[in-house]
């Protein structure tokens, strides 16, 4: 028996057969990294780091890294963009809006990364594929997507209302279906999501043992109604990189600042120490 | 690696060369300055790191790539970070940077210590360093021809290869 789709596809998959383009990138990405960190392919953890502007507290800063299922995982091509550079080193761990950075500004332009969902095995039967519809970036669905399209809403509708239940949101219930879903649990409403977290206060923190995901106000949108912190990296990277109309990171002049100040050196430079590096250019 | 090491080798990992707070981090700024792409500024930064490991744990004078001098230039820039943060509070030492003083003689001397450190790289890390990142030495040691160009007025463009 066939897999229903919304437990063989990802959820920018989903999103890219049910929204084409009116889905937004900030979103496909969004839910592309939920998803493997749902999948325990990657993990975010925290990690106190020094705040040097201020003696305050500490910041607590969102870190990622290779989770248990990196090294087995078959990744597809858009999931790659966040998994490449955990590639050579498995025990590398960066902040999570260095990750974002580094995959947002892979995509200067938001159909590249539609044309690299569309381009996956899983959708292979859905969108028509010749020289017109490459060259022009366009996605032509097939009647095969028409019928994908119909099933991805009845199902997800039929999840909706089953969980509008009370009654049928027990543990024996929703354990199975976590399992399952993985990132595409984060394309119910908010509602929905609450109502798993009311049922199971486990839900997301099992999915990832220290994630930001683990934080669930309720409330009344989208993913990041539920993922603060998480939808803040994209959100920030968006405002300050792309939309912004500020300066940005060139022209203005505004990145091209130094400054200086009385203590910086005096202690580091006087001593001795150890042999050092050499170079020899 | 002793339990020293290891403890050393934590703290060097652990240590963030990224303020949390800036727009352009260190790291931005790497790649941007070496027309690198992000991904590859944080490796070189990692790299980094363990070439900083391996001054503090042989005793010995080593030689880095170009790729990783690159970070440490740019480190020695941000002074509280590399002096304060890093070298006092994580080594716990400090790390002088001696550029070569030139002529063959030092050039000798320094492709001498380039393979020594690769050598003592791959008896602590268990692998050899990544070739995209530690060249082999005829490469590290010829293509040191880098000048600061203005973006703004010039335009760059790559020679055909068989010219290099």
């Amino acid at each position: 028996m066939n897999k229903p789709l919304l437990e063989k596809l990802t959820p920018a998959e989903v999103l890219q057969l049910l929204e084409d383009r009116a889905a937004s990138l900030n979103m496909l990405l969004k839910m592309t990294l939920a998803d493997l960190l749902a999948k325990k392919v990657l993990l975010l953890h925290e990690r106190k780091v020094e705040n040097r502007h201020t003696s305050l507290e500490p910041l607590q800063i969102t870190y990622v890294k290779p989770g248990k299922n990196f090294p087995t995982y078959r990744a597809l091509e858009h999931e790659r963009v966040f998994l490449s550079l955990f590639d050579r080193n498995l025990n590398l761990s960066i902040m999570l809006k260095m990750l974002v950075k580094i995959v947002t500004s892979k995509f200067d332009f938001k159909n590249d990364f539609y044309r690299m969902v569309r381009r996956s095995p899983n959708l292979a039967d859905y969108f028509s594929r010749n020289f017109f519809t490459r060259f022009f970036g366009i996605a032509a669905i097939t009647s095969k997507g028409r019928e994908a399209q119909e099933e991805l809403k009845n199902d997800i509708r039929e999840l909706q209302y089953h969980f509008s239940d009370r009654k049928k949101r027990s543990p024996e219930i929703l354990d199975p279906l976590r399992e399952k879903l993985n990132g595409n649990l984060f394309l119910f409403t908010a509602t929905t999501v609450a109502v798993f977290s009311e049922t199971d206060e486990g839900l997301i923190s099992d999915i990832n043992a220290h994630d930001t995901l683990g934080h669930l106000p309720g409330g009344d949108g989208d993913f990041g109604s539920f993922a603060p912190a998480f939808d803040h990296e994209f959100d920030l990277y968006h405002r300050t990189y792309r939309g912004g109309g500020g300066c940005g990171n060139s022209g203005c002049g505004g990145d091209s600042g130094c400054s200086s100040c009385s203590s910086g050196c005096g202690s580091g430079c006087g001593g001795g120490g150890c042999g050092g590096g050499g170079c020899g250019s | 690696m002793t339990s020293t090491d290891e403890a050393l080798w934590n703290a060097i990992r652990n240590f963030e060369i990224d303020d949390p707070e800036s727009a352009l981090t260190f790291t931005d700024r790497l790649a941007r300055e070496n027309g690198w792409t992000l991904e590859y500024a944080i490796r070189a930064v990692e790299e980094y790191k363990r070439f900083m490991f391996l001054v503090c744990t042989t005793g010995q004078t080593m030689t880095p790539s170009d790729e990783v001098d690159q970070v440490w230039h740019l480190h020695l820039l941000y002074t509280q970070s590399y002096w304060e943060d890093f070298c006092r509070d994580t080594l716990k030492r400090n790390v002088h940077h001696g550029p070569t003083r030139g002529g063959k003689a030092e050039t000798e001397k320094y492709t001498d210590l380039y393979e020594q450190t690769k050598t003592h790289y791959e008896n602590c890390f268990g692998a050899p360093p990544p070739p995209d990142l530690w060249p082999d030495s005829e490469t590290r040691f010829r293509e040191v021809h880098f000048r600061r160009v203005n973006l703004h007025r010039n335009w760059i463009i790559s020679k055909p290869k068989l010219l290099i």
